[in-house]
């Protein structure tokens, strides 16, 4: 149960060498940036900005277990408990000046996309006034499938917008052939991720979702650096070494299962503890939207105007046909036994098409589908014995139905 | 209720379309010889959309999805979403994938207020009921989108003559009649709003009022309500929320002594505010005329800036005169639970008294929201 990957290793390097940088860049005046997961860092790392991610903070605050702590300091000053428990751990760690990392030093700038949800927005406007942190906000309305024709322009200007925004607060220039080299090694990583996410298709999968889920982390953070790169080739013969060595967290698979939404970050052994019963998460949503469908290879011959395609369609940008359509490719692709949702409260886009995704499974595939209700950040209320149970039930059922 | 016969009625002789927020430029619609409506919320309770929706999507959101799914919209030809808020696009793709209406339409919508969006919005209008006109059978033309523009324009200044009456006291009517009629003017047929708006009271005074309708006959008919037992000095009150249909809750208001002197309400002062510049040459100057208005308008806090929401709170409550804020928020709407952190703020440094609320549609916690108000009433009457 819960077999570690080698990488995981130099993982926990990368994530401490890239806080040790942005702690580094903040003392000595070097302009950072916090970013939402939807805007590309390559475009700051082209300008010499150091790219932040509090999501990504946020999801540390989830896995050691202090939101609900730093929660209580944001409600303290007005935000209510019903908002995003990324957003009220981020919050509240600023205020009380206090978290995983120790005092979080406040960004340069902040820029973030609608592409995702409005809570972003509002979270991001959050920070803005409470220390008058220049702000931008790339508009990115929702589309139905994809960005195109007058959509995609705006997106692009848009995106002018944001690097004018930049050169304008930070006194940086945006370097074109820089940049041109960061896309190239950004869509070098990428192919490795992709061959990654695809890597996982074998029978038995190589890699549970909670691995997966922690490896996210140079994708979101580092794209367009050499140990980005570095890393995914890493984690990527690790992958092929196991399927050659026949070394798998689950051998003997009885179910292979979707799991749709964020993790339960503060609970990712959740998925080594149902490995005892044979249950392997093999693919899901989440990481896909870093995947070649939905955050794929650049064109180097117009980066940007290919960003903003990717930005405008991004995964939580698209409407619920091409929610369908990815799960119904996924579960093809990856002999999916079923379904698992996470209804996670703290995401209300990615959430609240579950049910009618569930009922659209269930009606045209014929797989079986459970729903589970918990909070990708936030702890409180956690009933983690209700959830084993009702996994080890839907793997049942799904035995059951195949004899 | 007198919203669903009378759109039932309406709709034996004109396509109804429906609509969720006050982003929606239902110019269009009057232009296309159609009837735009917005859709309230009631007191039903979620039964039908549970099966569709989780307990954390907004209430508020998820009654509009019980009432279509029990059929209490089907006088609906068609209707339009503009995403808004992250629960109402729930909301939207459960509607589109259940077919609820013949027609379900999305305006690709900008979440910002700043002119670089109007070109992109223009287009994006033009699209969107380019192609309603083609599912519904119907077109607009320059003039008839002229005539809507103007049309439009005159219910809000009617909204405008009513809330400049209200300031000054006369009439002073209970909060549930005078917000009855003020969210009427997103339902009824708008020369019919204007009537009854104009009626409503006699002469409009205070701030001037720009191209006032001459309505002297409608207006000699006026009664005015009085109140004789309303402390109207004393209990003055800006109600602060985004959506709040439920006109029991101004009821209790009512009864407990408050006066609503003004508000800041999704669907009533900024509604009323800002109107759609008239001057246009071409169909497309005055699309991105309307464009322009509906990024500009006073936001509501899914926007980004929203500064000016509170700005206009702030105003509303100097110009009024009034002795303190409510503010209430509808469970779960994320907006609204960061927002608040900053109205508090401000009306701390202001020396504004306010209380914050939270309910549902349905003011489930009806009892509870009574004590707190009837402390805040005492609070700021200085019983």
């Amino acid at each position: 149960m819960g077999k570690r990957l080698k990488a995981t290793e130099s993982l926990k390097r990368l994530i401490k060498n890239y806080y040790d940088e942005f702690f580094q860049a903040s003392r000595s005046g070097k302009p950072v940036a916090w970013l939402n997961v939807g805007v590309p860092c390559e475009i700051f790392y082209a300008m010499d900005v150091f790219p932040f991610y509090p999501e990504n903070y946020g999801a540390m605050c989830g896995a050691q277990k202090v939101t609900p702590e730093l929660s209580q300091v944001a409600e303290y000053e007005g935000f209510t408990v019903d908002i995003c428990s990324y957003a009220r751990a981020n919050i509240g760690s600023l205020i009380a000046k206090k978290g995983p990392v120790g005092e979080l030093p406040l960004p340069t700038i902040q820029v973030e996309t609608t592409n995702s949800c409005i809570m972003i927005m509002t979270w991001w406007r959050a920070v803005e006034k409470l220390y008058n942190v220049p702000t931008f906000v790339i508009d990115a309305p929702l589309v139905k499938f994809e960005s195109e024709g007058y959509h995609l322009d705006y997106m692009e200007s848009e995106l002018k917008r944001m690097i004018s925004f930049i050169e304008e607060k930070t006194g940086k220039k945006f370097d074109e052939e820089k940049f041109h080299e960061i896309v190239k090694i950004s869509n070098e990583g990428k192919r490795l991720w992709a061959e990654i996410l695809e890597l996982r298709a074998n029978v038995p999968c190589p890699m549970n979702a909670g691995d997966i889920f922690t490896h996210m982390f140079p994708m979101v953070a580092l794209r367009g650096t050499p140990q980005y790169v570095e890393h995914l080739k890493f984690l990527r013969d690790e992958l092929y070494e196991r399927i050659q060595n026949k070394d798998f967290p689950v051998p003997d698979e009885k179910v292979r299962l979707l799991w749709d939404n964020l993790p339960i970050w503060f609970d990712l052994r959740l998925f080594d503890e149902l490995e005892q019963y044979g249950i392997i998460f093999v693919i899901d949503t989440y990481t896909q939207a870093w995947g070649p469908r939905f955050m794929g290879i650049v064109d180097e011959s117009n980066p940007i105007r290919s960003f903003a395609y990717y930005l405008g369609s991004g995964f939580l940008n698209v409407q619920i046909e091409r929610r369908w359509k990815l799960m119904e490719d996924l579960i093809k692709q990856y002999k999916v036994d079923g379904v698992v949702f996470h209804s996670d409260r703290s995401c209300k886009p990615y959430s609240l098409v579950q049910p009618e995704l569930s009922k659209l499974i269930r009606e045209k595939l014929n797989v079986p589908t459970l729903i589970i209700e918990s909070d990708h950040n936030d702890q409180s209320g956690y009933n983690r014995n209700g959830i084993i149970e009702r996994m080890k039930d839907f793997t049942q059922m799904i035995i059951s139905g195949r004899q | 209720m007198e919203y669903y016969s009378y759109l039932k009625k309406l709709s034996n002789t004109k396509k109804i379309i429906g609509y969720f927020d006050t982003y929606f430029p239902e110019e269009f619609i009057y232009a296309m010889g159609f009837h735009p409506v917005r859709l309230m919320s009631d007191d039903e309770e979620p039964v039908r959309a549970n099966e569709f929706l989780q307990g954390f999507c907004c209430p508020y959101a998820k009654n509009l999805l019980e009432q279509a799914l029990k059929h209490k919209l089907d006088f609906l030809s068609a209707v339009v979403f503009t995403r808004y808020c992250d629960s109402l696009r729930g909301v939207y793709e459960v509607w589109k994938s259940e077919k609820l209406t013949p027609i379900v339409e999305f305006i690709r919508y900008s979440q910002v207020v700043r002119e670089e969006a109007v070109d992109y919005l223009a287009c994006e209008f033009k699209n969107v009921f380019d192609r309603l006109c083609d599912s519904l059978g119907g077109e607009y033309t320059f003039d008839s989108l002229k005539d809507a523009v103007v049309i439009v324009n005159k219910k809000r200044k009617a909204l405008q003559y009513l809330y400049a009456k209200r300031k000054n006291g006369d009439p002073k009517s209970f909060s549930e009649k005078f917000y009855n009629l003020v969210f009427s003017a997103t339902w009824l047929e708008p020369e019919k709003f204007i009537r009854k708006a104009y009626k409503f009271g006699k002469e409009p005074y205070g701030y001037p009022i720009e191209g006032r309708f001459n309505e002297e006959d409608e207006i000699q008919t006026c009664v005015p309500e009085i109140t004789a037992n309303l402390e109207f000095d004393n209990a003055k009150v800006v109600l602060s929320a985004t959506e709040l249909d439920n006109i029991k809750f101004f009821f209790l208001l009512d009864m407990i002594g408050f006066f609503v002197i003004s508000d800041d309400i999704a669907s009533g002062t900024r509604y009323a505010k800002d109107l759609v510049k008239e001057d246009a040459n071409t169909i497309d100057e005055l699309i991105r005329n309307i464009a322009l208005r509906y990024i500009m308008k006073p936001p509501c806090s899914v926007k980004d800036p929203s500064d000016r929401r509170i700005d206009e709170l702030v105003r509303e409550v100097k110009m009024s005169n009034a002795k303190g804020v409510i503010f209430y928020r509808t469970r779960f709407c994320d907006s609204e639970g960061v927002e608040y952190a900053f109205i508090k703020k401000r009306l701390e440094a202001e020396g504004i008294p306010h209380i914050y609320i939270e309910s549902d549609h349905r003011l489930s916690n009806y009892q509870q929201l009574r004590t707190r108000l009837e402390a805040f009433y005492e609070q700021i009457v200085g019983i």
